[in-house]
């Protein structure tokens, strides 16, 4: 028996009932691109807007929060005991994991729908299609950091600490590519991490799509690249996952 | 009776010790196996393991005759595990957990929801069946872990301390509930550290301490074991170092354990030694503040086996 869309729809439903997590996949995000469109109005000359620099970085970046989704469904205190008694019944400890990953990404990709939906009637620019192209590229991080998120909550055992670990990381690299504020002026060093910030090329990518005509073997890359990190983080986590650390 | 599970020489260690050391048991279809043991004698680690969920270094399992390795589904399936801890969606309503924990069991549409009803009857929920868990007491929520546990109707339920911090009201519900589960051909195996529980209902009764078998069988074979000694209990205002030993100067004293200022006495019957008893006491310069003869049973068999009280 394959109990895989049992768990996949009830995980997705212990999510949508929580009004702390549909804050954070919607609200936090619009919250952001308000905040920072508005404190940096006027930075940017012709076509391009403070609201379209500011909304890109923000949706990379809370693609790359998505993490946070997967290791709260997962092991969060509420949560933590009766998703583990799934392991009872005749359930595979894969499908448990998988389950957590595809519906913490299906929750988060309900979210970025209506993000998309709420800028483009705003009249941010997000690329063509209504921002299809860059949805899918969203779409792809999303689901890596969420096998991420799994695999580290599977390493530290805790909710609270994994998304510590998780949100330093990320933190880093949205401030080496420039999420919140450009950091090239602070230096060389500065200047060449922001460089070469993973963050950064995404962005790169994302602005082709949405101003340069696009970006087909950039676009490719991140979108194969992800989904290749989302596979071999299920994996490290289902090597990692030991049932018995959790009873 | 044939048996339905077989436990042959179990072994776990931790990094902190031995968990479980070379345990070995068996199970006859429609009994209640009792594990009785005090905090950290390894009684949840033997589930975990016979729960699949934690490898064992050693040992074998046989389910109905045949060797259980891995997760195999078949066995799985035959398993209801009441968990210790509460593990329940606190938001969702008993009759949505319910029909979640049935799902994974391959139960579907009408033969689910028939199962479903029949743990809501069970659990004493069919009147609360829509309300969110967490509005439940403690005693409703515990009937509740059993009721996730019975749906797929299994043959062997595992029930790990499912009695911990509740009223005396859903504790002697919940032992009913195993006295209903045994007579309807259910196999229960029953964990707890509380004697008078699996005095009640335990048809065999396995003590074990520091992950080893003390003692197995049923009550009376049990009690059988600390022989036709009396049993005192006597507390005195204060501790009184040494006091055993004078005690154990006492005609007819075979065994005396102090725990703090209360002494577990066990005395050869044939010798009346009360007053000796009670001057020992008294020539402390304490004060007693009791003295019973204690009724043997499981408190006395753990005694005898292991010099201390299950208590301790």
């Amino acid at each position: 028996m394959n109990a895989l869309p049992t768990l996949i729809r009830r995980d997705t439903r212990n999510m949508i009932i929580r009004p702390m997590f549909i804050f954070y996949s919607t609200g936090f995000p619009l919250a952001m691109i308000f905040i920072l469109g508005l404190l940096s109005q006027g930075f940017y000359n012709g076509p391009l807007s403070s609201w379209d620099v500011v909304a890109v970085n923000l949706l990379l970046y809370q693609a790359l929060l998505s993490c946070s989704m997967s290791t709260n469904s997962f092991l969060e205190r509420s949560l933590k005991a009766p998703n583990l008694r799934v392991l009872f019944a005749p359930v595979r400890p894969l499908h448990l994991l998988l389950s957590k990953a595809l519906a913490s990404t299906l929750f988060c990709l309900g979210g970025f729908v209506i993000v998309f939906a709420i800028l483009e009637v705003l009249g941010v620019n997000l690329g063509p299609l209504c921002g299809l192209e860059l949805f899918g590229m969203v779409a792809a991080l999303s689901f890596a950091s969420t096998a991420l998120g799994l695999w580290v909550v599977c390493l530290v055992q805790d909710e609270s600490g994994a998304n510590m670990v998780l949100n330093l990381g990320i933190g880093i690299l949205a401030c080496t590519g420039g999420v919140f504020f450009s950091i090239e002026h602070f230096g060389p060093v500065a200047a060449a991490l922001a460089r070469y910030s993973p963050f950064t090329w995404l962005r790169e990518i994302a602005f082709k799509i949405i101003w340069n005509g696009g970006d087909p073997i950039g676009y490719v890359a991140t979108i194969g690249l992800s989904l290749a990190a989302a596979v071999a983080f299920l994996g490290a986590a289902r090597v990692t996952f030991k049932t018995e650390d959790f009873v | 009776m044939s048996d339905i599970l077989t436990v042959e020489n179990f072994c776990k260690s931790f990094k902190t010790g031995v968990a479980v050391d070379h345990l070995s048991f068996s199970i006859p279809k429609g009994s209640v196996f009792c594990l009785l043991g005090p905090n950290g004698a390894g009684k949840s680690t033997t589930i975990a393991m016979l729960a699949s969920l934690m490898p064992r270094d050693e040992g074998k399992v046989f389910f109905d005759g045949a060797e259980v390795r891995g997760r195999p589904a078949r066995y799985l399936s035959s398993l209801g595990i009441v968990p210790q801890e509460l593990a329940l969606y606190g938001n969702l309503s008993a009759k949505a957990n319910l029909e979640f924990f049935a799902s994974l069991y391959g139960l579907r549409g009408a033969t689910r929801a028939h199962r479903v009803a029949e743990a809501l009857d069970f659990a004493g929920l069919a009147d609360r069946a829509n309300e969110p868990v967490d509005h439940f007491s403690g005693g409703m929520k515990r009937r509740l872990n059993i009721g996730c546990a019975l749906c797929h109707k299994p043959r062997l339920m595992i029930m790990d301390e499912p009695t911990v911090g509740i009223d005396p009201q859903s504790r002697n519900f919940i032992l009913d509930s195993i006295r209903r589960l045994r007579d309807e051909g259910t196999t229960v195996i029953y964990t707890s550290h509380y004697m008078e529980e699996v005095e009640e209902i335990g048809d065999d009764i396995l003590i074990m301490d520091h992950g080893k078998t003390l003692a197995e069988g049923t009550l009376e074979e049990l009690k059988s074991k600390v022989g036709d000694l009396r049993h005192y209990r006597l507390e005195l205002d204060a501790e009184v170092p040494g006091l055993d030993e004078a005690f154990y100067r006492v005609n007819g004293m075979k065994r005396v354990a102090a725990h703090g200022s209360v002494f577990d006495l066990e005395s050869l019957p044939a010798i009346d030694n009360v007053d000796a008893i009670i001057k020992t006491a008294s020539g402390s310069g304490r004060r007693i503040v009791a003295f019973s003869s204690v009724e043997s049973g499981l408190e006395q068999v753990f005694l005898t086996l292991t010099g201390r009280s299950l208590r301790d």
